[in-house]
């Protein structure tokens, strides 16, 4: 079986949100839904204070609340992990927005633009009429993972079949592949690496894993 | 914020800590509260009809106060033209199972208009009805006010305190016989329960079962609640049996008070203590050569290990 996932190594993240800028590139959201967003923690008491950066989005849920809760069946799992929104049967009535533990759906009512009224040239091209009134969240770049498999490409490591994120990610914080396979770069970072996940205690599998010590430490 | 972000305020997005959703507002609360009330008051209809008492205002009333609840949630979905896909996620999603249930109870009542008989099954569907209602918050892993299995207790008594005070408030007014005694009883108990379960619901999340400032907005209601929703119906009620000549009056406003106290309670509970989970990391990284460090939860109370 095959089970997409990420690691975001937290000691390499420098929090310079070139991830989200990509992801906004590549989804072509609207001013103020970013799928991938990175947080900026102060953590400790003075004088042992550190600064965390935290990339967060929809986290592929292995028992996704959001699937749980929606009256539609909008939102659906795939064999392969990936939870996703079918556009044309979701109602909007954001119930899956709340389920999620971490805010990572959005809805957007009307049309809006990062200038206001207008839409630039490539706004107005890119436009999807689809996305107005229903939930919309990181599709882990289903797109580029679906067209890389059909092209013998393998995600995670050619980047035409990589998310958009992963691929602008400049101090490789962020990874993506195949959690099953036993020799693919996230099973590796996930074998040499201390990791955790965000909210685990809640029951969701969540499949964003945060790196944040090697083992030998 | 900018004024486009303001003007659509579900793109909200807020910092670190939990901060309050806004996906859903009035319009979804008036969803439990007609929801609750109209379902409530039903039940009790029906629990007349075993009385041998029977009242189409009564069972109009409650199915209208269900429909409502409906007709303001259906004003907040983004595509309002598909709101029949709502019946296709019964195998998960407890919102399909209350339209399903819904399905079920219009009919039923309507008939029951027809046929007085049919009165007495019409608590069924609205006992589930209400039981979806209680789920359906339940089942809302993001909001920890929600989430609570104590939510199930609480959205149920109330139900039946609103119901019950929907029944004490129009009983005299289309009821031949007057309101049965069995009517107070019933409040009362609902009150006690609600209340009971208040408290302990109210104690879970100031403990840390919700974010600091969901649990600042049950503190505050919580006083205004517990007094003005529950205790003050009660004395209305003890009034009504200490005197007679003014216990229609005083059962009236016992109900009033009772229903509008669980109104409150849910818009409390579905708009303003309905703060998100925020986000938490388990470890600071350890960077370069230095050492990792201690996790971050903001905007929650820090609870000592051995209490979670």
């Amino acid at each position: 079986m095959t089970k997409w996932a990420m690691t975001a190594d937290l000691g390499r993240c420098v929090g310079c949100q070139t991830c989200t800028t990509a992801c906004r590139h590549a989804n072509n959201t609207p001013p103020g839904v970013q799928y991938r967003k990175v947080l900026d923690m102060e953590v400790g008491e003075f004088p042992d204070v550190r600064r965390v950066f935290v990339p967060v989005g929809c986290m592929h849920c292995d028992e996704p609340p959001c699937r749980d809760v929606c009256p539609t069946t909008a939102t659906t799992k795939r064999a392969d992990g990936m939870v996703m929104i079918d556009y044309d049967i979701c109602i909007g009535c954001g119930y899956c927005i709340l389920a999620c533990p971490y805010q990572a759906r959005y809805k957007v009512t009307k049309p809006t633009f990062a200038f206001k009224g207008e839409a630039t040239a490539n706004e107005a091209q890119r436009f999807d009429e689809r996305l107005l009134g229903v939930a919309q969240k990181c599709t882990f770049c289903v797109d580029r993972v679906d067209y890389g498999l059909a092209n013998g490409l393998t995600p995670g490591v050619d980047p035409e079949a990589t998310p958009a994120c992963v691929n602008a990610c400049l101090a490789k914080a962020l990874t993506f592949g195949d959690l099953d396979d036993p020799n693919s770069n996230v099973r590796k970072l996930l074998d040499k690496n201390k990791s955790f996940r965000m909210h685990e205690e809640l029951g969701t599998g969540p499949n964003i894993h945060y790196l944040w010590e090697t083992e030998d430490k | 914020m900018s004024e486009q972000e303001e003007a659509q305020p579900q793109m909200r997005h807020l910092g670190l800590a939990p901060w309050l959703q806004t996906a859903w507002d009035l319009r979804a609360a008036g969803n439990f509260i007609g929801g609750g009330s109209g379902t409530g008051l039903l039940i009790l209809t029906s629990a007349a009809a075993y009385y041998g008492i029977y009242s189409r205002v009564l069972l109009l009333a409650g199915l209208a106060l269900v429909g409502l609840g409906l007709f303001s949630v259906f004003l907040e979905i983004g595509r309002p033209l598909r709101a029949m896909n709502v019946l296709f996620g019964g195998k998960r999603s407890w919102m399909t199972r209350e339209a399903m249930v819904a399905g079920v109870l219009f009919p039923l009542g309507a008939a029951a208009l027809v046929y007085p008989d049919l009165v007495k099954v019409v608590w069924i569907p609205a006992a589930a009805y209400l039981y979806c209602q209680a789920r359906i918050l339940e089942a809302t892993k993001g909001i920890p006010t929600w989430r609570s299995p104590l939510i199930l207790p609480l959205i149920l008594s109330t139900g039946i305190a609103e119901g019950a005070g929907a029944f004490l408030l129009l009983g005299p007014l289309v009821l031949e016989a007057g309101i049965p005694e069995w009517g107070g009883a019933v409040l009362i108990s609902a009150l006690a329960a609600r209340v009971f379960v208040w408290m302990f619901y109210r104690r879970r999340m100031v403990d840390g079962g919700a974010p600091v400032a969901a649990a600042a907005v049950l503190i505050a209601f919580s006083g205004p609640f517990t007094i003005g929703g529950n205790v003050m119906p009660i004395v209305f009620l003890v009034l009504a049996g200490l005197q007679p000549d003014m216990a229609v009056a005083a059962l009236a406003a016992a109900g009033l008070i009772a229903m509008l106290g669980g109104w409150a309670l849910k818009i409390t509970i579905v708009t303003k203590a309905a703060h998100n989970q925020g986000f938490a990391i388990d470890h600071s990284p350890a960077r370069g050569s230095g050492e990792s460090g201690v996790g971050f939860k903001p905007g929650w109370r820090e609870v000592p290990k051995d209490k979670t």
